[in-house]
């Protein structure tokens, strides 16, 4: 026992050693190392290009409400890289997200529960109550969340992520409450249908799976951004789906 | 000083919290306990990448009505991008883990990982 | 041509359609699962003839090539994807003989394995190399759970240990991109020269402990024997012949391509050669028959990496083909060994003696195999088993050669005794009615002899392979063309 946490201490300092060492580099002309923080370089970086949306058009200057036509025509940044520029990663993303939702599934359902389980009460008219208050308004801020996810902060993940709180809020107060295995299951490959689906159209049209084949409009409007809105609508119903799905799947283990 | 403070407590909390989370894996033997720890260890990376990212007194990488154009410094949006699908990954084994261990709770009734001896050399 | 996204593309969508499928009908699944692994190996064939006259990229979203993703085909991306999606499709057929609970589920994480392995071959993108890394390993923990009881411990080690490796790859990946400012592998490696070599010995070691764990590596691999025993046996067998082949493939990105230093590759040897042996010794204590192969997989993992690690082009070429001819090999082990197993109803070695004359089929496959990984002359490891020691003692490297020779040695030992085990001892034991797998051994027979007979097969693919390994020039020029 003292012997583990010995040899872990050793283990840490040794990475800590190592990795610390990272940041006291002072290099020597021509060299590049890490930046020193707060000082990040970003015109040698490849963020500069997306800042200045000119990976495949050249730069100009891009200004809020009135350049239209871009290459990628989100204004917040984040957004377009997520579900513009990258987002091939974005779509691994949320099969990760859906393989530990089925991974979940499997593992709390594959065998029977040995143990007796404490049976659920009535949650207090308060939070019942609250709770009934809350849930729509929870659903409409996910809703707002995700639609303007190319304007301003947030998007997909973080809209899904509200949405499903409302309904883990509600399986919190409730505990008849029941969402169909089925409904929860349908949502989730619909929305991961389209998202692949976008891909493939854009592939078939274009001819690279995953790009943008909507006008891209103003920067700043609500209708701009080309598919980017399409995909974070797909994403939030996914997530939301997912999420709920895991929750569900961990309450009634 | 207060520079020192600046410079370092994003770094080096960041790399605290990973080398923390090691830690705690390596020695805990209850098993939420290591799940808490290999959430540690994502929370200082994810603060990592956002700390290499930033830059001094720039905005959030988005235009509106204040920030117009986009020749004004920009904090670096790739490390938030790569941090979000980071946290979500994060969260996809953590729910995994937790699902695990509620199952090796109810075969072996013990969260103890040294007294489930299931599998060894 | 096709175009290759497909094979990343079509699998996640038929994934995500898989619980319709299953609502649709019953047996869908099985064969939605194999039709799709057999349409990818159609796609791989269909571009074939180009990747090999020259590596394609494709460009994701639309944007031009160093600036966004990109995927990039080379001849050893294409063979490493043939052995992947090859694997799958055997695999599958095995499948349609076994039930599993909860198939739409099972079978959506098989493809998903399948994918994530392949885009990890295929990506031109360090992020997209850790987005694929999680995918497949997230498929792993979740497939291992299968089995019930103890596989949940199992699969709570790799995950525990796979959770650390992926912090440690992304600390990487952001000194990676502060430093180069680009996530483009190709860009990466044609500013590797300018990145500060300290620097750059902390980023390739963080990098080591993220991808070595799914190469299985020393000393990172402590999870391996628990999933391979406690896992279904497919799950193993598409651990063994797909996940570790994508392991090595991204380690040899990594170390060849993206960080080319021969410092770093004497790391890879030795770490490669301690692997070996250690698993080759554990190995031969064994009772436990699927864990004797999991300790067998190791070893031969540890052996890939030290021969590959060895950097001159006779070696890259004798790895990859001890590649090729594990994963072939150490499938039909697996799945013969589990058709034994579930006649004798019992994992241990002495439980499955005499039968060889009750499960012809799987005794025969079992076999065959380890007469393969043996290096039996005629048989595909007798090739890749010459060529990795006369590589390694071209190279000068005696210690290494007489480790390889060693490790040969107790292999011989602790396979012939499972085969005579088999063979030449008395039925003990009530044989159980079990699942028909003639089509995968004859599959894989077929193909172990036509390795072994006819090597000139593979040959070109193999030197193709190996020179786009040793020359990463080419592979910096190929993406970022004139700019």
């Amino acid at each position: 026992m003292k012997f583990r946490n010995f040899l872990a201490l050793i283990i840490v300092a040794v990475f800590a050693f190592i990795i610390f060492q990272a940041f006291t580099i002072v290099p020597a002309a021509g060299e590049i190392t890490i930046n020193k923080f707060g000082q990040a370089d970003l015109s040698n970086r490849t963020a500069s290009r997306y800042i200045n949306k000119n990976v495949n058009s050249d730069s100009k200057k891009v200004i809020y409400k009135e350049s239209s036509n871009l290459e990628s025509g989100s204004a917040n940044i984040v957004t377009s890289v997520v579900a513009n520029y990258r987002s091939f990663d974005t779509l691994g993303e949320i099969t990760v997200l859906f393989l530990a939702a089925a991974g979940i599934a499997i593992v709390l359902n594959l065998e029977k529960s040995e143990k007796s389980r404490f049976a659920a009460k009535e949650a207090s008219l308060i939070l019942n109550t609250g709770i009934k208050i809350i849930f729509p308004l929870l659903l409409l801020a996910g809703a707002y969340i995700f639609i303007h996810g190319h304007l301003s902060p947030g998007g997909g993940f973080q809209g899904g992520a509200v949405i499903a709180t409302a309904f883990l809020l509600k399986m919190l107060a409730d505990y008849k409450f029941e969402i169909k295995e089925k409904s929860i299951t349908l949502v989730e490959s619909a929305a991961g249908i389209v998202f692949v689906g976008l891909g493939l159209y854009g592939l078939i049209t274009r001819g690279s799976f995953l790009e943008n084949f909507l006008a891209t409009g103003t920067v700043g409007e609500l209708f701009s951004g080309g598919t980017i809105a399409v995909i974070y609508t797909a994403i939030a119903f996914k997530v939301g789906a997912e999420l709920t799905n895991i929750v569900k799947s961990l309450i009634e283990a | 000083m207060l520079n020192f403070l600046e410079e370092w407590s994003f770094f080096g909390g960041s790399i605290l919290l990973i080398l923390i989370g090691l830690y705690g894996v390596i020695t805990r033997k209850n098993m939420i306990k290591i799940l808490i720890s290999l959430a540690l260890m994502d929370t200082g990376v994810n603060l990592m990448l956002v700390a290499l990212g930033y830059v001094k007194a720039a905005n959030a990488p988005i235009l509106n009505s204040v920030v117009q154009t986009n020749t004004a410094a920009f904090v670096d949006p790739i490390p938030q991008a790569l941090v979000l699908t980071s946290i979500v990954i994060g969260t996809a084994v953590l729910g995994l883990g937790l699902a695990l261990v509620i199952k090796i709770y109810d075969k072996f009734s013990t969260l103890d990982i040294s007294k489930i001896r299931g599998l060894k050399w | 041509m096709v175009n290759l996204t497909l094979i990343i593309a079509i699998p996640l969508l038929m994934s995500f359609t898989m619980p319709i499928f299953k609502m649709l009908n019953q047996k869908l699944p099985k064969v939605i699962a194999l039709l799709t692994t057999a349409f990818n190996l159609l796609v791989l064939t269909a571009n074939f003839s180009q990747i090999m006259d020259s590596a394609i990229i494709i460009e994701l979203g639309g944007w031009q090539a160093p600036l966004a993703i990109n995927l990039y085909v080379g001849p050893l991306a294409l063979l490493a994807a043939f052995l992947i999606n090859g694997s799958a499709f055997i695999l599958s057929i095995y499948n349609l003989t076994q039930d599993y609970k909860f198939d739409d589920k099972f079978y959506l994480l098989f493809l998903m394995i399948t994918a994530g392995a392949s885009g990890m071959v295929m990506t031109g993108d360090l992020f997209n190399l850790f987005v694929f890394i999680e995918i497949t390993s997230i498929a792993a923990y979740s497939l291992t759970a299968f089995a019930g009881r103890d596989s949940y411990e199992a699969s709570f080690k790799y995950l525990v240990i796979g959770g650390i490796g992926s912090v440690f790859m992304l600390l990487g990946i952001g000194f990676t991109y502060s430093a180069v400012g680009s996530l483009n592998l190709a860009e990466i490696a044609a500013s590797a020269g300018l990145i500060n070599p300290l620097l750059l010995q902390i980023t390739a070691l963080l990098f080591l402990i993220g991808v070595g764990i799914e190469a299985e590596l020393f000393p990172l691999n402590f999870w391996v024997p628990d999933l391979y025993t406690e896992a279904p046996t497919a799950v193993s067998g598409i651990m063994s012949g797909a996940v570790s082949a994508a392991g090595i493939y991204a380690l040899a990105r990594i170390f060849f391509t993206l960080f080319p230093a021969q410092s770093f590759l004497n790391y890879l040897l030795y770490l490669g050669a301690i692997t070996l042996i250690l698993g080759e010794l554990i190995a031969y204590q064994q009772k436990n028959i699927k864990r004797m192969l999991a300790y067998s997989s190791l070893a031969q993992m540890g052996l890939i990496v030290a021969v590959i690690s060895l950097g001159t082009e006779g070696a890259v070429r004798a790895g990859l083909f001890q590649l090729v001819n594990h994963s072939i090999l150490k499938i039909l082990l697996f799945i013969s060994a589990g058709v034994l197993i579930s006649a004798a109803g019992s994992k241990n070695i002495d439980d499955l003696a005499g039968l060889g004359s009750k499960k012809k089929t799987a005794a025969f496959g079992f076999t065959i195999a380890a007469m393969g990984i043996l290096g039996v002359p005629f048989l595909n490891g007798f090739i890749s088993k010459f060529m990795i020691i006369s590589s390694s003692l071209n190279a000068d490297q005696f210690l290494l050669t007489v480790l390889i020779l060693l490790a040969a040695v107790i292999e011989i030992a602790y396979y012939l005794k499972v085969v005579q085990k088999l063979y030449f001892e008395d039925l003990k034991i009530e044989v159980k009615k079990t699942a028909v797998i003639t089509i995968p051994v004859v599959l894989l027979t077929l193909m172990i002899f036509g390795l072994g007979i006819y090597p000139q097969l593979i040959a070109d693919p193999l030197e193709k392979a190996a020179a786009e390994l040793i020359n990463n020039g080419s592979y910096i020029m190929t993406v970022l063309g004139g700019m």
